[in-house]
């Protein structure tokens, strides 16, 4: 086997956070790492898709410990076994053993996979992170058993919705999803009720709209919301209610800092819905939303939206003009590229036809 | 099957035809193979609007086009084709792509290349962010329009369109292994097949899944050398069949002739991740000495501070950098964006191998803001080092000019000081000093200016003596002086004028004599730190990786980092019709301290600027600075 550790550059030591400078970090090709991974000694192989469900015993994690940094093996099985720890049903000792690997500094570093000749090195493996994202996982276990419970026993309102930590909103979320639909509706006016609210409330909101499949809540979400939560899950909501569709993302365009995320959802109703091909066709000419108009409105590929666009560029506003050849210049099949010629022919010298001819000449 | 051993069957997988193991990447989910990030998985937005997103490549490229539409200032150039035949795009910003600046001297070349490297999608939303913001302040009369003057920006927000799409289609999935994942969302190479055809975008079919070209080790300087790349076309570092072998190199390299490739200024390759500025270094002593400390200034402009690493001299491997470094010697670099050495966990993942690729969305806009500081810290001082037009003194009540002093610019080469007015200053009168530079030297988007964390103004004004006994008399200002922003203040752009209100002392004058002629000592740096031209009489050029003529005193034959400007010689006299006296070329004393000890004082002592500014200390009771 060819293992080969580098000592590390002057100029990346002082990269290096404080408390890794203390360790004693190794640095490997990413070649190098995949021998040593492959070569484990140890009987739960790091690496082993099985290891994440058979942790190492805790004695097992304590020799590991003990042993010098910078091994390679030693940092990926103390990682996988941070991945392996019970959420529900860990040991103080397990808990103990975690907090240590979680304050470990990182000593196993690969050269970025193109800079085996000599530039950066990154962690490769971070047993550390992953304990501390188990330990977080563990919060939220606990904060989903706390929330169950008072849900259960009808102590949950829009006032407590409002204050849940992080870490507690992670855990509502997943408690959201999961739930039986009859208890989820059961919760749907705390929630609303919590509406406006933060990004957490706008979730569960959003989750509750989706999986009741509701309108109203979902336009109470949309006008109340906070936005750039909306925006991300506006596609989700809009698919789960294709009969109300139309409606809410009318609504969600009325809302500017939501409107640049909904032009794009109207996309799957272009084929069924006229109102909504008619709509982005007017967006066209909107000053911030008209480009996302014209990228929906090429995905289509229709040969009948070619044609209707090659008329706005011959009659619409110099801005309207302009986004309907870019969403032919977008779409890019033979039609609409048949329709840009067909105009650069016809134009003459405007500015816009000299774009066009740059688009055909490449 | 350990995961570890899956990147050498992989190998044999490929050439054997067998389907390729699926991994799929989620916020909390680590069964089977689903790899749990920590957070949730970045999935490219349908929208060309920045926000705490990755956008996608359709809306992107209808952002970009419309903004080139739309802008008369901003122009879209077709600069060559991907291996599957999408068009790349450059965008040209600057005056409609001018090649020369005000009196004729040569706009220099700056270009910005996102996206070279598919997966690492912090690139192109970067970059696009730049373009963004430099077509919205073309015309804000303050530093885009300077910029604009100046410069002509090139930006290609997204060189490996082929590679970016096949990312984004696969926004969740790789293919290899967990340690040393390839293709899908994790595709780092283009889409060349290496065998006139293209990789497919199925990721079961694993023949072609490791196949394509790392297009930062296609280009001539250090093609398959010194250890940075490799022959084997499943190399995830794959050099290609020859230099420049692949059409968006090809394209990348035409992008610097949109403007003048000689005054190709600055190129970054905008990468992820690892925080780092990595600066090839040529040997050309001075323009790697010039390249290190630009980076070093851009590094520590963005709130989120990005290390420098100096690479050894002589060493290249046929990165873009390496190429724009040693044909154009250029200043040229990878830019890696954050995350740094740790990937994602340093914002709470759950430390996944290579997951720094994968930027959590809520750091997006936060990343825009940051970068964009950067950027546009190299731009400006790639524009030029700042000179002082000219002054002017007023008296405040009056506004009747009293001294007043221009550069008229003969060629691009030299400029001669003209006096357009020469009267006496007189004790206890109140006057107004207006100083005039070539370019805005403070921010006018975020007000920031030179020395923003310091109690030292961003310039210093002082009188000081010119006779034998040359010392400093007053500091006209004691605090920040006030730059004009509102229109009717400022010469040419916002943020170009300062103003300051100030009174003389009898002090002043010589004991002996009438009237004396004083020296007005600028000490100004611009908002990115750069000090003044000390001789506006030869403007600063630039020199193929470096500033010339960036004078630390006249006749300054060194690359200089700039210094005190002492043109400007007002008098002082017992009455205000006094005649002038005549114009010594005199000597500014702050100069000497600039010079080479070989160099001669001159005879006017000085003792050098620490002992100057003490001195300014204590004599500033008799020029009264007016709040």
């Amino acid at each position: 086997m060819r293992v080969s550790i580098l000592v590390l550059p002057a100029a990346f030591s002082l990269l290096l956070p404080a408390a890794a400078a203390i360790a004693a970090p190794q640095v490997f090709t990413a070649d190098e790492l995949a021998e040593r991974l492959a070569d484990a000694p140890y009987p739960a192989q790091a690496g082993d898709s099985a290891a994440k469900t058979t942790p190492g015993t805790p004695a097992e994690i304590r020799r590991l410990l003990a042993l010098p940094d910078g091994d390679p093996v030693v940092e990926q099985h103390l990682r996988q076994w941070a991945l392996s720890v019970p959420e529900e049903t860990l040991s103080p000792e397990q808990e103990t053993l975690l907090a240590e690997v979680a304050a470990r500094s990182s000593s196993v570093f690969v050269w970025r996979d193109e800079d085996v000749h000599r530039r950066q090195p990154v962690v490769a493996i971070n047993p550390a992170a992953a304990a501390r994202w188990k330990q977080e996982r563990i919060r939220v276990a606990a904060a989903k058993r706390d929330f169950i419970a008072r849900l259960n026993n009808g102590d949950l309102n829009a006032t407590n919705l409002r204050s849940l930590t992080a870490t507690a909103g992670t855990a509502a979320k997943e408690v959201f999803r999961t739930v039986p639909a009859s208890e989820l509706a059961a919760l749907r006016a705390i929630v609303e009720a919590a509406l406006p609210g933060d990004p957490v409330v706008t979730r569960l909101a959003a989750i509750t709209a989706a999986r009741l499949r509701d309108p109203a809540l979902t336009l109470t979400l949309i006008r109340d919301g906070h936005a750039g939560t909306v925006g991300d899950v506006l596609p989700e909501l809009v698919a789960a209610q294709p009969e109300h569709a139309l409606q809410l993302l009318d609504a969600a365009l009325e809302r500017p800092e939501i409107s640049i995320r909904a032009v794009a959802a109207y996309g799957p109703l272009l084929n069924q819905e006229p109102a909504a091909r008619a709509k982005l066709l007017a967006l066209l000419d909107d000053a911030i939303l008209g480009p996302n108009a014209a990228a929906t409105l090429a995905r289509q590929h229709d040969p009948a939206l070619q044609a209707t666009l090659l008329e706005i560029m011959q009659s619409g506003s110099p801005r309207k003009a302009r986004r309907a050849a870019l969403t032919l210049y977008l779409d890019g099949d033979a039609g609409a590229r048949a329709a840009l010629r067909r105009y650069a022919t016809e134009a003459g010298d405007n500015a816009l036809a000299t774009d066009i001819r740059q688009w055909l000449d490449h | 099957m350990a995961r570890s051993l899956i990147v050498p069957l992989l190998l044999l997988f490929s050439v054997s035809g067998l389907a390729a193991e699926i991994f799929q990447y989620t916020e909390a989910d680590n069964d089977g193979n689903n790899i749990a990030l920590g957070y949730p998985v970045p999935r490219p937005a349908d929208t060309g609007v920045p926000g705490n997103y990755f956008r996608h490549y359709d809306f992107l490229l209808a952002r970009h086009q419309d903004i080139a539409l739309g802008n008369a200032q901003v122009n879209g150039h077709i600069i060559g084709k991907t291996s599957s035949g999408e068009d790349i795009w450059a965008y040209l910003l600057g005056n409609d792509g001018s090649l020369t600046a005000e009196y004729g001297s040569p706009k220099g070349t700056i270009l910005i290349n996102g996206g070279i490297h598919a997966r690492e999608w912090q690139s192109p939303e970067s970059v696009s962010f730049l373009l963004e913001h430099l077509a919205n302040i073309q015309e804000d009369n303050g530093v885009g329009r300077y910029i604009a003057d100046n410069l002509n920006v090139v930006i290609v927000p997204v060189l490996n369109v082929d590679g970016f799409r096949q990312t984004q289609q696969f926004w969740n999935q790789a293919t290899a292994s967990e340690q040393t994942p390839r293709d899908g969302r994790m595709r780092r190479k283009n889409m060349n097949n290496g065998n006139s055809g293209i990789v497919d975008s199925n990721l079961d079919t694993a023949a072609d899944n490791l196949l394509g070209v790392d297009l930062n080790r296609n280009s001539a300087e250090g093609f398959g050398r010194n250890g940075g790349s490799e022959g084997n076309l499943e190399s995830l570092v794959y050099h290609g069949v020859t230099a420049a072998s692949e059409s968006e190199i090809v394209a990348l390299h035409a992008a610097a002739e949109l403007g003048l490739a000689d005054q190709l200024r600055l190129f970054t390759d905008v990468h992820s991740f690892s925080q780092v500025y990595l600066v090839p270094r040529t040997g050309d002593a001075q323009r790697d000495a010039y390249t290190g400390e630009l980076a070093r200034r851009m590094g520590t402009s963005s709130p989120a501070v990005y290390g420098v690493l100096l690479e050894r001299i002589g060493t290249p491997i046929g990165t873009t950098a390496d190429y724009f470094a040693y044909t154009y010697r250029a200043p040229a670099w990878t830019l890696e964006l954050e995350p740094g050495l740790e990937g994602a966990a340093q914002y709470g993942g759950a430390g996944v191998s290579h997951d720094g690729f994968m930027l959590p969305e809520t750091e997006v806009s936060r990343l825009h803001a940051d970068t964009l500081a950067m950027y546009m810290t190299g731009i400006y001082m790639q524009a030029g080092p700042p000179a002082v037009l000219g002054v002017d003194i007023r008296d405040a009540e009056t506004g009747n000019v009293h001294y007043a002093a221009q550069w008229r610019h003969d060629s691009e080469r030299t400029r001669t000081l003209v006096i357009l007015a020469d009267r006496a200053l007189v004790e206890d009168a109140e006057y107004e000093l207006r100083v005039v530079f070539d370019k805005p030297m403070v921010d006018t988007h975020t007000g920031r200016r030179a020395r923003e964390n310091s109690s030292q103004p961003s310039a210093e004004l002082t009188l000081s003596s010119l006779g034998d006994q040359a010392r400093v008399l007053a500091t006209l200002n004691t605090g920040e002086p006030e730059w004009l922003e509102q229109a009717g203040e400022y010469h040419r752009y916002r943020g170009d004028t300062l103003r300051v209100r100030f009174r003389v002392s009898g002090d002043l004058l010589e004991t002996d004599g009438d009237a004396s002629r004083l020296a007005l000592a600028i000490d100004a740096e611009d908002f990115a730190g750069t000090r003044l031209d000390a001789d506006p009489a030869t403007p600063a050029n630039w020199g193929r990786g470096y500033w010339e003529r960036h004078d630390r005193f006249p006749g300054d034959s060194s690359s200089g980092t700039g210094g005190i400007d002492c043109s400007y010689k007002p008098f002082i006299a017992r009455d205000a019709n006094a005649t002038p006296p005549s114009v010594d070329a005199g000597n500014c004393f702050f100069w000497n301290d600039a010079k080479p000890a070989d160099s001669g004082s001159n005879g006017s002592g000085g003792g050098g600027a620490a002992f100057a500014l003490l001195l300014a200390l204590l004599l500033t009771s008799t020029v009264r600075r007016v709040a």
